[in-house]
């Protein structure tokens, strides 16, 4: 699916993102200074697509979000976000991940709004088809197959053409298996392109720009992550159509 | 884009900031991403090299019934489950409660563990020859099969 990148125009994003832009030139700064009190960008709201009401705390409990991994197989860098351990079996702070949670919908209702290309990522075949179909239903993209190397730091020569690549890759997990952590973190971390990830006990924050702490392998918990990353991108996306008829 | 491709030094900000400081990228060619991350960056710079997180121990998860379940359990009870019927309270949940009730009404220590288990397995008896599966779809072939499904004598031979 990630080849159909490629035949999108960048321009039209591009374009939206300036318009919309909130820094650099300064007489812009100053014209939006003096319309300050009816400033509508959304940077300035602390939540502007309401993604907080998206979901509760009891919710995440219900979609078994704060199961870990065994103590045994525990990443040293997911300590901060683990409540404690009930017989061996880490339990994560439901609390910390729903805040962690919040930010990644935030950051992904805005990327939508800007027009940006999300792409999804799976390497569980058993919950390959479910986000593969949540891609399509919010009109973006998956890539839940093997990972052929190159895709994102090769693209102009793999594709043929030059290549408009995602501006946010979301990582349902961030493991190939349990001994590997996916080569998509590492090449989006070298292609700038920010990344949001449920991390489970047993994976590597460090590369990933958003990390959620939470269960990655139980089908209910995917469903409720693909709802709400769903819910956060339609509400970008719904924004943007009533920005764009409103200035056209 | 210009940048450089050693994720390992700096963030992903960091390195784009970089570019547009020095004029290797001008404003309006900066990624879509950028005011985005400025307005909310993450709680935690995501940085390849961190130092370790200083707290590493993992505080175990204990409950006062804890000795309660322990004490049905060593005795094997309490550690089946009706996979029918994944919804309500588990064995042990009722064996504890029924524990804490004896206790309450005076029954002696001794005859606790005895008397709730045979107070819990009886209710269970009772429940299974009068229950009813309840599928998620009523009209899957499941729910179809299971209707049908005589399930108290499931593993007599049919005549």
């Amino acid at each position: 699916m990630i080849t159909r990148c490629i035949a999108r125009p960048a321009k039209h994003a591009m374009l939206f993102c300036r318009s919309n832009s909130t820094a650099s030139l300064p007489e812009l700064e100053a014209i939006q200074e003096s319309s300050k009190a009816l400033s509508t960008n959304p940077l300035d709201h602390p939540d502007y697509f309401q993604v907080h009401n998206l979901f509760t705390v009891k919710d995440l409990f219900e979609a078994r979000v704060h199961f870990g991994h065994k103590e045994g197989s525990l990443n040293e860098y997911m300590t901060p976000y683990i409540y404690g351990s009930r017989q061996g079996h880490l339990i994560f702070d439901l609390d910390i991940t729903a805040e962690h949670l919040r930010k990644a919908l935030n950051i992904t209702a805005h990327i939508a709004y800007r027009g940006g290309i999300i792409c999804f990522f799976n390497r569980n075949a058993l919950n390959a088809h479910l986000v593969e179909r949540t891609a399509q239903e919010c009109g973006e993209y998956a890539h839940t197959r093997f990972w052929r190397g190159g895709i994102f730091t090769n693209a102009n020569y793999q594709f043929g053409a030059i290549t408009r690549l995602p501006d946010l890759n979301i990582f349902l997990n961030t493991q190939n298996n349990i001994l590997s952590q996916h080569t998509a973190i590492r090449d989006s971390a070298k292609m700038l392109i920010p990344t949001i990830g449920i991390v489970d006990s047993n994976c590597m924050p460090n590369l990933i720009t958003y990390p959620v702490p939470g269960n990655d392998d139980t089908p209910v918990a995917i469903e409720l992550y693909c709802k709400l990353f769903k819910a956060a991108i339609t509400r970008g996306k719904e924004a943007r159509m009533k920005f764009l008829q409103e200035n056209n | 884009m210009a940048t450089s491709r050693l994720e390992r030094i700096g963030t992903i900000f960091s390195r784009a900031e970089g570019l547009l400081l020095r004029g290797a990228i001008r404003p309006d060619d900066r990624p879509l991403w950028f005011d985005v991350y400025k307005a909310f960056p993450p709680t935690v710079e995501p940085k390849y090299a961190r130092p370790k997180p200083e707290n590493l121990t993992i505080k175990p998860i204990l409950y006062k019934e804890d000795v309660i379940r322990a004490k049905f359990h060593a005795k094997g009870h309490g550690l089946n489950v009706n996979m029918l019927s994944l919804t309500g309270e588990t064995q042990t949940k009722k064996l504890v409660q029924k524990y804490q009730q004896l206790q309450s009404e005076g029954v002696a220590e001794e005859e606790l563990v005895q008397k709730s288990a045979e107070a819990v397995g009886n209710a269970r008896q009772a429940t299974t020859e009068t229950y009813k599966v309840v599928t998620k779809i009523p009209d899957s072939v499941t729910a179809k099969v299971l209707a049908e499904a005589d399930l108290k004598n499931i593993f007599k031979d049919k005549e």
